[in-house]
């Protein structure tokens, strides 16, 4: 049974494999469980963050991956690596969210401007006037490339997200996204040259 | 602005938006929120999947109960010969089979009358319930009347009449495939790839 003081940290974690954690928290080991989620729980909040766009949501949904993961944890048989099995439930949790009626409704509410591709990346972005100084600044192109980066198209947003965060091999993206790898550095591919070109196109307008 | 310094501003701006941590206690949060389950009866598997079957079978019994309820004291209409057989060996299609087909009058039977459809019947059921709910004092439905038999005339069918097919020889034309001209013949490869 879990308890609040099972927890423990493994002092040796660099010399247990995750696999090696994985068979003892199937046969109870809490504690070796705990050592999956400190392990993990960059790579599974990123994960949700690239799809969700929110820090608050991307919490909650990396919470119930790990809480899925714990369930299903018997059902894990080592065919695959501990984190790509564990990311591609985060990612199917993150979809579910992404799709969820209740964001969607929030998502049109909050920011009128916006389709269903907006992500809460751009509301750190202060409005109003800017001088300039500010406008032409390595700031403002920051500022202008997150709004371009969040109005991508889905698909490419979440590739270029997701290889561009530095966690996750191309290997993993592809499993997470449930397609090929070339079709993955195709989708990155695409996603930069799209943001140059409406880069430039507003410099030159 | 090269090339070069735009791939480097998209590479930062990804590394910052993707830059977030989870918030501090991520990892007593999910135990936490284990525990919860657990309590609540939803975070093991198992016990989950061994109510399934329970659940299914008390909404099996529910909805069971509530069809009995709704039908009442009424009596069901006896069934003739012709309607169990009708029944069994020709369930009800959008699109007949043409071999079955017989004269107008065999395809569109007319329908006795005083006889009711499934859905209309049911329909009708409704809003007599409905008519009674808005009088909370006359409570007590009033039976149907008895259904007439389902009489159906007897069906003809006609047999199917096909023709000889036969397989004729096959013949086949000579293609011949000009080569190219050395210039491509003025095409040119396509800009996209």
């Amino acid at each position: 049974m879990l308890q609040s003081t099972d927890y423990v940290t493994v002092s040796d974690s660099t010399e247990v494999s995750d696999l090696d954690l994985v068979r003892r928290a199937q046969s109870g080991d809490s504690e070796a469980f705990g050592e999956l989620v400190d392990r993990n729980r960059r790579a599974v909040f990123r994960a949700a963050l690239a799809a969700v766009g929110s820090a608050a949501e991307a919490d909650d949904v990396a919470q119930e991956a790990f809480v899925t993961a714990y369930r299903k944890l018997n059902s894990f048989r080592g065919d695959a690596a501990f984190r790509t099995w564990l990311l591609a439930i985060t990612w199917r949790k993150a979809i579910d969210r992404r799709k969820s009626v209740t964001r969607w409704l929030r998502l049109t509410a909050a920011t009128p401007g916006f389709d269903d591709d907006a992500l809460d990346f751009v509301e750190t972005v202060p409005s109003g006037r800017r001088s300039q100084e500010e406008e032409l600044s390595g700031l403002e192109l920051q500022r202008r490339l997150r709004r371009l980066i969040a109005a991508l198209p889905k698909k490419l947003r979440d590739a270029l997200l997701l290889a561009g965060s530095g966690d996750y091999t191309y290997e993993q993206i592809s499993q997470m996204l449930g397609c090929p790898l070339g079709t993955v550095k195709w989708r990155v591919s695409e996603a930069r040259r799209l943001l140059k070109m409406k880069l430039e196109a507003h410099r030159a307008s | 602005m090269t090339k070069s310094d735009l791939d480097d501003a998209i590479d930062r701006a990804v590394h910052e938006m993707m830059s977030a941590e989870p918030r501090p206690g991520f990892r007593g949060r999910v135990q936490e929120r284990i525990i919860e389950r657990r309590g609540s009866g939803l975070g093991g598997s198992g016990l989950w999947t061994r109510s399934i079957p329970a659940l299914a079978g008390s909404l099996a019994v529910l909805v069971i109960a509530i069809v009995l309820v709704q039908r009442g004291p009424q009596a069901p209409a006896p069934a003739t010969p012709a309607t169990l057989s009708r029944t069994e060996t020709a369930p009800p299609s959008p699109i007949p089979p043409a071999a079955s087909m017989g004269p107008a009058e065999t395809r569109n039977p007319p329908a006795p009358s005083g006889r009711r459809t499934g859905p209309s019947q049911f329909l009708e059921t409704r809003m007599v319930q409905a008519a009674s709910l808005e009088d909370p004092d006359d409570m007590l439905l009033e039976p149907l009347n008895s259904v007439a038999p389902l009489a159906i005339a007897t069906l003809d069918a006609t047999r199917l009449a096909t023709r000889d097919i036969s397989i004729g020889e096959l013949s086949i034309t000579p293609i011949t495939v000009e080569p190219l001209p050395p210039d491509g013949g003025g095409i040119s490869p396509r800009e996209d790839r």
